[in-house]
């Protein structure tokens, strides 16, 4: 897998570089949008990290550019600028994901994963399961040790994106990205309130929590 | 017809009118001058006729001058009256048609006045000094009078149709003068923060309104400029203020990763990551500010439904409000129809609804109310706290201020202290007002929030 980062602070850049090498990806950084069409026309990637704010243009510029020319392979794309327009924007031109920055650089590895394995068209799996917890997405029927709980439409869809990311720290935004569809902060606690309900129902006594709290990060299956 | 219209086309109408009538007025003075006036050089024509046939001599007796004049003066008698005396005052002949009337004799001559006598009515007289007479000349002003009248009469008619057709003119005229302020307006209407690139167009000549507009255009120049400016700076300050923070939460991230065991290290950088994500949330709510301030965010108004719009945010303030023990439910609910976007208004909703929360001893209610009124539509959450101060109502909106939780509730979530200057910015967004006010019924507070509402 091979994955190219166009990223202008050099710092940044080679943050993303390393993390993405200990994931035995290859990967090629460049820092302007010059570099980023040459990087592209001598030899495919799978995937593109790209930062908006460039020295000597935009990135949606080449995003659009990309998509013009036929580049299907996913893009994540990078930014410091106000998140709402730039989302959309940015999803509009035929960006895969948008990462706000400041990020979590598990966050970034963890998103382009998704990204790269929904390339490879594996069938989605209709039951989760998960510590004796078991989602059944069909039947839309949560089991606790095979015994029914009873989940409310935001409960179960929450359960069912931790249950499909088992290993990743989810963080606030993403969650409220995911579950309630925002792309401005829900300014309240609603989802450390969600989270505590959903630990009030599946926890067992006396065991670990179900959903741990990652301080400075996120929620986790434990 | 607009006012402005309406008040341009009775002025013009008015002036109209107006001069018309002060032009008919002045004629008719003039007329009435010029009518004496003729009357007088007819009576001094007459006077020196009658000098002449009455000669310089004064000793005559009134009888010769009878003689010498009579046939004149009754040949004369439908348009003169005639009254000759000496210098001295004595009258020495009267015509007959005077009849009983004798017309005052003083020393003074030439002048001219307007007496009644009985068979004439009034006449305009003229007294003027020939040799030893004084000649009283006077004609019957009943032919003038008649004339002036029937100038009154047709400048009455001319003044009501003057008045009509300047009426009718004047709309004309106010509509074509008024055309390029209905562009102007026209124009101001679809500038708005996203259609800052749009100018009114300039009307040909170099006249005053092509001065306004260009005027006009140049403040939306500047003001085009000014948003320019501020959207730059807000994406600016954010790349600016974000890449370091990029930075130093990778590096703490892989601190975290390199002291797995060293559990004081770890609890540290733990520290500085948790402040890093507030501080990501914090900048983030101040450039929302920011940008709702200068007018500058782009949103994406659709219309809704106030019912569906209320019911989709009660599971959620159902969840906030059990999770502090308090019973959250719906009040009276009519259905309605607003403009705005689905994100903020929830947003706004559930920050409302989540400092209720906050402020509600376990087990009580908050209640959350929606109906029209007039063009608006009302929003209201009522909580059972403790409501506010006067000086907390106050300061409420304003950025940064956290207000202590009442007395034995347990503390709230660890907040911003933006939380009601963005609920602020949401609704002036969406061309509404906000108001906190204390509970009449008991204690508590309640939240107004009135949107301008959709006539569906």
């Amino acid at each position: 897998m091979k994955i190219l980062i166009v990223e202008d602070e050099a710092r940044v850049g080679r943050f993303i570089e390393r993390a993405l090498g200990e994931q035995a990806y290859t990967t090629r950084l460049v820092t302007t949008c010059a570099a980023a069409r040459d990087a592209l026309a001598d030899s495919p990637y799978d995937a593109i990290v790209l930062d908006l704010g460039l020295p000597d243009g935009d990135g949606f510029d080449l995003l659009r550019e990309w998509r013009a020319s036929g580049f299907n392979e996913p893009v994540l794309v990078l930014s410091a600028r106000d998140a709402v327009n730039d989302r959309i924007l940015g999803l509009n031109l035929g960006a895969d994901d948008y990462l706000p920055k400041p990020f979590s650089i598990e966050e970034l590895v963890a998103r382009l994963r998704s990204l790269l394995r929904r390339q490879s068209t594996a069938p989605r799996a209709t039951t989760l399961e998960h510590r004796g917890v078991r989602l059944d997405l069909l039947a839309r029927v949560a089991t606790v040790e095979g015994r029914a709980v009873d989940l409310t439409a935001r409960e179960f869809a929450l359960l069912e994106l931790f249950l499909q990311n088992p290993r990743r720290v989810l963080n606030r935004t993403l969650i409220a990205e995911k579950i309630w569809d925002a792309s401005y902060d829900l300014e309240t606690n609603l989802i450390e309130v969600y989270v505590r309900r959903l630990r009030q129902k599946l926890d067992q006594p006396g065991a670990e929590p179900f959903i741990r709290t990652v301080r400075g990060a996120g929620y986790q299956l434990a | 017809m607009k006012s402005f219209t309406l008040r341009l086309t009775l002025q013009f109408a008015g002036l109209v009118t107006a001069t018309t009538a002060i032009v008919l007025t002045v004629g008719g003075f003039l007329l009435d001058r010029e009518v004496e006036r003729s009357l007088e050089l007819l009576h001094e024509v007459e006077a020196r006729e009658l000098f002449e046939l009455v000669g310089n001599d004064s000793s005559l007796t009134a009888a010769a001058i009878a003689d010498r004049i009579r046939h004149d003066a009754d040949s004369d008698a439908a348009l003169f009256v005639i009254q000759v005396a000496k210098t001295g005052g004595e009258v020495v002949f009267r015509s007959n048609n005077l009849g009983e009337t004798i017309l005052p004799v003083d020393g003074s001559a030439p002048r001219h006045w307007t007496t009644t006598i009985p068979y004439f009515g009034r006449v305009h007289v003229s007294a003027s000094r020939h040799g030893p007479w004084l000649l009283q000349i006077g004609s019957p002003l009943e032919p003038s009078e008649r004339l002036i009248e029937d100038y009154i009469r047709i400048s009455i008619f001319l003044l009501i149709g003057s008045a009509l057709l300047s009426l009718v003119l004047g709309y004309g005229f106010s509509r074509a003068t008024l055309r390029p302020l209905r562009a102007i307006e026209e124009t101001a209407e679809r500038i708005g923060a996203d259609h800052l690139t749009e100018r009114i167009p300039t009307p040909a000549g170099r006249d005053e309104l092509a001065s306004l507009t260009n005027l006009l255009n140049r403040m939306l120049d500047r003001l085009h400029g000014s948003f320019e400016q501020v959207r730059r700076f807000t994406a600016d300050a954010s790349h600016e203020l974000k890449t370091p923070l990029a930075l130093i939460q990778l590096n703490a991230e892989k601190l975290r990763a390199k002291a797995r065991h060293d559990p004081d290290c770890a609890a540290t950088v733990t520290d500085i990551l948790e402040e890093i994500s507030r501080l990501q949330q914090m900048i983030d709510r101040l450039l929302f500010l920011a940008h709702a301030d200068s007018g500058a965010l782009t949103t994406a108004f659709r219309h809704l439904e106030t019912q569906a719009l209320l019911a989709t945010l009660a599971d959620d303030a159902i969840a906030l409000a059990e999770d502090r023990h308090a019973r959250f439910a719906i009040g009276r609910n009519e259905p309605g129809t607003l403009r705005g976007e689905f994100d903020l208004l929830r947003q706004l909703l559930l920050n409302v609804v989540g400092n209720a929360v906050n402020a509600a001893p376990p087990g009580s209610g908050i209640t959350l109310e929606s109906h029209a009124e007039g063009p608006r539509w009302v929003l209201s959450v009522l909580d059972e706290g403790p409501g506010m101060t006067p000086a907390q109502l106050e300061r409420a909106f304003d950025r940064f201020v956290r207000f202590a939780p009442p007395a034995g509730a347990a503390p709230g979530p660890r907040g911003h202290g933006l939380g009601l200057a963005i609920c602020k910015g949401i609704v002036e967004l969406h061309g509404g007002t906000i108001r906190l006010e204390n509970r009449r019924d008991r204690s508590g507070l309640r939240v107004r929030i009135e949107l301008p509402r959709v006539e569906s």
